[in-house]
């Protein structure tokens, strides 16, 4: 079928968008709203993957372990980068936003792969599938939003620093990407919640201390 | 193929070490940014370690094409270049006549870099491999401007330098020693790359703690 990541995404973004004009609350709303950023982001590297495969003649495997990472955590900091940029530089604010946009990311890119293996998905597939790739997605871009909070405070730890965290966001998302095509593929889905139990502890302690 | 393995195992078992030493004392609120930074960048080398790892686990080369683990030594070395260049580098050279002298003797750090660089750019590896070679080869020599320059820069006013010079040494180290592992497996040098792994595997051990006892001996 032609255009079936575009079906998937006006499938997903539709039902989102009335619910977006409807919420009153700001927070919630700017939460829904990056979320609908990410899968609107998932389909723009759908397309860019595409023409990646094409471009290291059709190796996937190397393709989705050593290039799509790299296409797609820049294409994920993005929208993160211009917020910081043009409306808010607050680090809570920040992350927030680029958990939604990986989460966003995340729940297009499951759809795409259960369209194209649909004779093969089975339950637990998409427990792992749901767990691993959403936590990962989301962990790997809050990892820049993280970053990206210094555009304005502090320019000359901004380029370098979230250049490293991207980096970081990178190599983690090759990681994840290697095990979960390999026979370690259990390894890859529990991974993202190792890493991102302490994460967010960390992340949250952090709040809890510049609010005392 | 083993011994690529057991070497990222070994390197990677040091940088875990290190983050593992640093992050608790250094990765919240209120504690100083640039050993804070140091401590990422070593969580780099864990990650960029971490995927070759699995890498050559799941039956594929280091070697022949770009991989994402050669980003685990630029993540490293742009978090040791973000923290001198950010953080420390103003508090030392205010940009005046008097530390030219002091700029000028930093670029040997560079120059050792390119220098170390030209077996790989002269060696039998592919164009794509020379130039990922060449950047990684850019952002250690980048770094190690600043480290060379903090190792022998007199630090008359705040006495931040003074205490960071063992750590910039092992840093210089580290970056030398992660040019000759390129080298090794341009060359496929067993020899060299079991010499290089085993004191990478130290250093990167070591490099945190040392950067601790500095920042500690500082802010005392």
């Amino acid at each position: 079928m032609e255009n079936l990541s575009a079906v998937l995404l006006l499938c997903v973004a539709i039902p989102i968008v009335p619910v977006l004009i409807l919420l009153p609350d700001r927070r919630s709303r700017r939460f829904l709203g990056f979320l609908l950023v990410g899968v609107g982001v998932c389909f723009i590297a759908a397309e860019v993957n595409t023409l990646l495969v094409r471009l290291f003649d059709g190796d996937m495997m190397y393709v989705t372990t050593n290039i799509t990472p790299v296409s797609e955590e820049i294409l994920k900091a993005l929208p993160v980068l211009f917020f910081a940029w043009t409306i808010s530089d607050d680090r809570e604010t920040l992350v927030s936003i680029a958990f939604a946009i990986g989460l966003g990311f995340a729940l297009l890119e499951n759809l795409l792969i259960l369209i194209q293996n649909i004779d093969s998905v089975t339950v637990p597939w998409a427990f792992a599938r749901g767990i691993g790739a959403a936590l990962m997605h989301s962990v790997s871009t809050s990892l820049v939003g993280m970053g990206v909070s210094y555009v304005r405070k502090r320019r000359k730890l901004f380029y370098c620093g979230t250049f490293s965290l991207l980096v970081a966001a990178i190599i983690y998302h090759a990681i994840f990407n290697s095990l979960v095509q390999s026979q370690y593929r259990i390894i890859g889905f529990v991974l993202p919640a190792l890493v991102c139990v302490p994460l967010f502890e960390h992340f949250h302690r952090e709040i809890r201390q510049s609010a005392e | 193929m083993m011994e690529i393995l057991w070497e990222n195992i070994a390197v990677l078992a040091g940088a875990l070490f290190g983050f593992l030493y640093g992050a608790p004392r250094y990765l919240q609120a209120r504690k100083p940014l640039y050993a804070s930074m140091i401590v990422l960048g070593t969580g780099c080398t864990v990650l960029g370690r971490l995927y070759q790892c699995v890498r050559v686990l799941t039956g594929y080369p280091l070697t022949g094409r770009f991989q994402v683990g050669v980003l685990g030594v630029l993540g490293t070395f742009a978090f040791f270049f973000s923290s001198n260049y950010g953080q420390i580098d103003s508090l030392v050279d205010d940009g005046g006549d008097a530390f030219r002298r002091y700029r000028m003797i930093a670029w040997t750090g560079p120059a050792l870099i390119a220098v170390l660089y030209l077996p790989t750019a002269f060696g039998p590896q592919t164009a794509a491999e020379k130039a990922v070679g060449a950047i990684v080869a850019f952002v250690i020599a980048a770094a190690c401007y600043y480290h060379v320059k903090h190792l022998f820069i007199p630090d008359v006013d705040y006495g931040v330098v003074k205490c960071l010079r063992r750590f910039n040494a092992f840093a210089i180290l580290y970056g030398i020693l992660c040019m000759l592992e390129m080298t090794a497996l341009a060359y496929q040098s067993t020899m060299l790359l079991i010499a290089t792994g085993g004191l990478m595997t130290l250093v990167i051990a070591v490099i945190v703690p040392v950067m601790d006892k500095g920042v500690r001996a500082w802010r005392t």
